[in-house]
């Protein structure tokens, strides 16, 4: 009975410090990623900033004041050419997944980034903020998905392993292009069938195209998109649980029962929004 | 050539805020506070903008007449309340003596290094954020124009009135389109009434600054905001420019998917009608 309660909720572990979870950030770094996006920066280096944000997002949400807890486990794979590597530098490009302790320790480096602010009396000023980098972005050479999956479901595997009681790991892929090294259909789907007592890996992919076409977000059904490709991502993608579900109707998305963790040709909003529901679990319980 | 008139206390402008009080305008903006909460202190500000600039040794000069509407759920009302909510269009000087109250606020300023400082600051509030019920544009329109007209005819050679129109939404109350021609038909000998429109989201994403083509918007109800705001006449365009903005010709009043800076800056070059004569 007990074990009939728990399967019919997966998605429920508490996050602590004994149980952490798992985000593996999949990105696309082939030569197409070079695309100017309509802010007028490239679709690499938009990702790459969105990724960086989301890091230290993670990094603060676990922050308290005797230091960073690893409520997570965090990696990033980069893909191009005919290489899948850590899209970390210096000490965490060895390995793929580190504690987020150790994410937080090792910056590429830190820039000064100027963001405008309420002045908290109807006006508008420019400050300076520290942003830290750990990933710079990069687009060359061809896009192989297949290998980059299979690296991903290698490391998600054993760390389900070595985490039985977790939350189960998320894996967010962002990628533009058609693999080149093969279908990467199969190899998705026995990452999404790595997991532990508490589910399995959730596998959402974010398809960044070029304009034309209008934007899918969290569809239901692959019938919504007219080509092959990302009617493949689409089967791909794991069905979004309840608790993100919910956060993605909070955050006015279209939610219906079966949307899948897949937007199709989103504009930066809906990328930052995929970042931001892709990598909120739903309890950490030692704060 | 329009807009050259000469504004003047013999002859002064109006300046009409029109301010949608929709639910949606509890919903909060990227930078945290709610939509009604950030615009309520860009106006506030520009009401005190607008009166320090007609402030002079002799006291608050009455180059400008100014009026807020509000509008929600089935209706428009006056968006001032106490002492001004008597008339629509005040005169510069009664404004400066009839705020609803005057706040201290802790006002950011960026100090030599980009951080922030923060400041004590005295905040006169005329105008409370709201938002409930349904998005009554067609009303809140309504009533500009009926103030506007009453305006106009009494002022046949003054610079035109300028409307600031501010939502979030889709009006629930029918087609404002229509209106709004009625109201930029509405003209002094200088040239017609000048319709401005700002619609705020979330904050996300890029904003467009007034755009000179309505494909640009992608959205239904933006592209016919697009087609209801007047084109920028010429001040506009120079403070839009000073600002950076890059406006092309048939650039009009309308911003799309504003967020703070947007925001601010809307209010800040709309209400800059011609620099006043007798200063």
């Amino acid at each position: 009975m007990i074990n009939i309660e728990k399967n019919a909720m997966p998605y429920q572990a508490e996050i602590s410090r004994e149980s952490p979870t798992c985000f593996l950030f999949v990105i696309d770094q082939s030569g197409s990623m070079d695309e100017m996006t309509e802010g007028g920066r490239s679709k690499a280096a938009f990702v790459a900033d969105v990724l960086n944000k989301t890091l230290y997002t993670l990094v603060t949400s676990c922050s308290k004041a005797e230091g960073v807890r690893n409520y997570f486990d965090v990696g990033v794979l980069g893909y191009s050419g005919s290489e899948v590597a850590s899209g970390f530098g210096g000490t965490l490009s060895e390995g793929v997944i580190h504690p987020i302790h150790a994410i937080s320790e090792h910056t590429l480096r830190i820039e000064e980034r100027k963001k405008k602010v309420d002045d908290g009396a109807g006006g508008v000023i420019e400050l300076k903020v520290k942003f830290p980098i750990w990933f710079d972005p990069k687009s060359a050479g061809g896009t192989p998905m297949r290998a980059a999956l299979s690296k991903t479901a290698e490391a998600v595997a054993h760390w389900c392993e070595a985490h039985p009681r977790s939350y189960p790991p998320t894996i967010l892929h962002v990628t533009d292009g058609q693999s080149t090294d093969g279908t990467p259909e199969e190899v998705a789907e026995s990452l999404r069938q790595s997991s532990t007592d508490d589910g399995a890996a959730l596998l959402f992919n974010l398809h960044v195209t070029n304009g034309g076409s209008p934007e899918v977000v969290f569809p239901t059904s692959e019938n919504d998109l007219n080509d092959e490709y990302s009617r493949m991502l689409f089967r791909m993608s794991s069905p979004l649980p309840a608790h993100l579900a919910k956060l993605a109707g909070d955050k006015g998305y279209t939610i219906a029962d079966g949307s899948r963790g897949f937007i199709f040709n989103g504009d930066p909003q809906c990328i930052v929004d995929f970042f931001e529901i892709g990598t909120r679990p739903k309890l950490v319980a030692d704060r | 050539m329009s807009y050259q008139a000469e504004i003047s206390r013999a002859s002064p402008t109006a300046i009409l805020m029109v301010m949608d009080q929709s639910s949606s305008m509890n919903h909060r903006l990227k930078s945290g506070q709610s939509k009604a909460g950030f615009l309520a202190d860009v106006l506030n500000k520009t009401l005190y903008t607008i009166i320090a600039s007609c402030s002079k040794a002799d006291g608050v000069r009455d180059y400008f007449h100014v009026g807020v509407v509000a509008y929600s759920g089935e209706e428009a009302r006056n968006g001032f309340q106490g002492a001004l909510s008597d008339e629509a269009l005040h005169v510069v000087s009664r404004l400066a003596e009839a705020p609803l109250r005057v706040e201290t606020r802790t006002k950011k300023v960026a100090g030599l290094n980009g951080e922030a400082i923060e400041q004590p600051v005295r905040f006169p509030i005329w105008f409370e954020p709201q938002g409930r019920g349904k998005t009554a544009m067609c009303a809140g329109l309504r009533e500009a124009t009926k103030v506007l007209q009453q305006w106009c005819a009494a002022h046949r050679s003054a610079f035109p009135p300028t409307v600031l129109h501010v939502t979030d939404g889709h009006p629930s109350d029918g087609n404002p389109e229509p209106i709004a021609d009625r109201l930029k038909s509405l003209a002094t000998d200088d040239g017609s009434c000048l319709l401005f429109n700002l619609h705020v989201d979330a904050g996300e994403g890029e904003p467009l600054i007034f755009p000179n083509d309505e494909r640009a918007i992608p959205d239904r109800f933006g592209k016919a905001l697009f087609r209801m705001s007047s084109l920028l006449p010429p001040h506009a365009l120079e403070a839009a420019a000073r600002k950076g903005y890059d406006v092309r010709p048939g650039a009009r009043g309308f911003v799309f998917n504003a967020g703070i800076e947007a925001i601010a800056d809307f209010f800040d070059i709309g209400t800059r009608p011609a620099v006043a004569a007798d200063r």
